[in-house]
């Protein structure tokens, strides 16, 4: 049965240059979503050559985390099939990712140079999202 | 000669309650990039107004193999849309904000952009992009 949830997110970036430079940018908020019936987390083994389905096509959008729990090997993270080539991040060993999608795209996600876990969690959003 | 040295902190905290006030799920995840040299030249940030068409936010100078990049809608009334090499990657409501470490080129490297488009009105948004070390892949994205 469809439910009602609030997704807090909380995000930030700093990028620093070896003489001292340092910009920073964050942002935090809720989204509060409808009626909606897909929601999955957990944890995959995303080989190379062929694609780890992190998310089955959403009715309307969707928010997606993932997370490359590999100590070596990156992860390409597509919106759709990897045939499609809508590469959405990649991500090497520790690195993630986090974005919202209004599209009714599955997620894909594959290792490059070896199998690689990932950790991911995805939510399906209304349009009122 | 001279180089360039750069390096990313990114963190983010996540966390799901439903309707009846469980946490379904939580999530506090953060990393530091090693101190990279090669590939790296530019960190640029900025607020734009986002047009109805395509309004580039890197340069030619930024490594378009891997951008990591952080964009937030800092407008009141629509929906804007982050897209790499024309492709949609983000789709941020007002007060929304993404991150991720983006592949920009197209089959061929340095080809190109990392570009906002308001589809319904222009909208205000500030990023930072920061150059990351080559991914070593040669697809379109």
């Amino acid at each position: 049965m469809a439910k009602n949830y609030t997704l807090n997110v909380a995000l930030n970036m700093t990028a620093t240059t070896a003489t001292g430079y340092t910009q920073a940018l964050g942002g935090s908020y809720a989204v509060n979503i409808t009626g909606v019936d897909q929601v999955a987390t957990g944890r995959i083994d995303c080989a190379t050559g062929s694609d780890a389905t992190i998310m089955a096509a959403p009715g309307y959008g969707k928010a997606i985390y993932v997370r490359n729990l590999d100590d070596a090997n990156a992860l390409e993270v597509y919106g759709g099939a990897s045939s499609d080539n809508d590469l959405l991040g990649v991500l090497k060993a520790g690195e993630f990712m986090f974005t919202i999608l209004r599209d009714t795209d599955t997620v894909t996600a594959r290792g490059l140079g070896g199998t690689v876990t990932a950790e991911y969690f995805a939510v399906e959003i209304d349009a009122n999202a | 000669m001279a180089t360039q040295t750069l390096s990313v902190t990114a963190s983010g905290s996540f966390s799901l309650v439903d309707s009846e006030g469980v946490t379904v799920f939580s999530f506090s995840p953060s990393f530091t990039t090693a101190a990279e040299v090669t590939d790296s030249t530019h960190i640029h940030t900025g607020e734009i107004l986002a047009g109805t068409s395509a309004t580039t936010i890197n340069t030619a100078h930024n490594n378009k193999d891997l951008i990591y990049t952080f964009v937030k809608n800092v407008d009141t009334d629509y929906v804007v849309t982050v897209q790499a090499d024309g492709d949609d990657i983000a789709d941020l409501a007002p007060g929304h904000c993404f991150f991720s470490p983006v592949h920009v080129d197209g089959a061929g490297d340095a080809s190109n952009n990392l570009d906002l488009d308001a589809a319904t009105a222009a909208q205000k948004c500030q990023y930072l992009i920061c150059d990351g070390k080559d991914t070593g892949i040669n697809t379109d994205d």
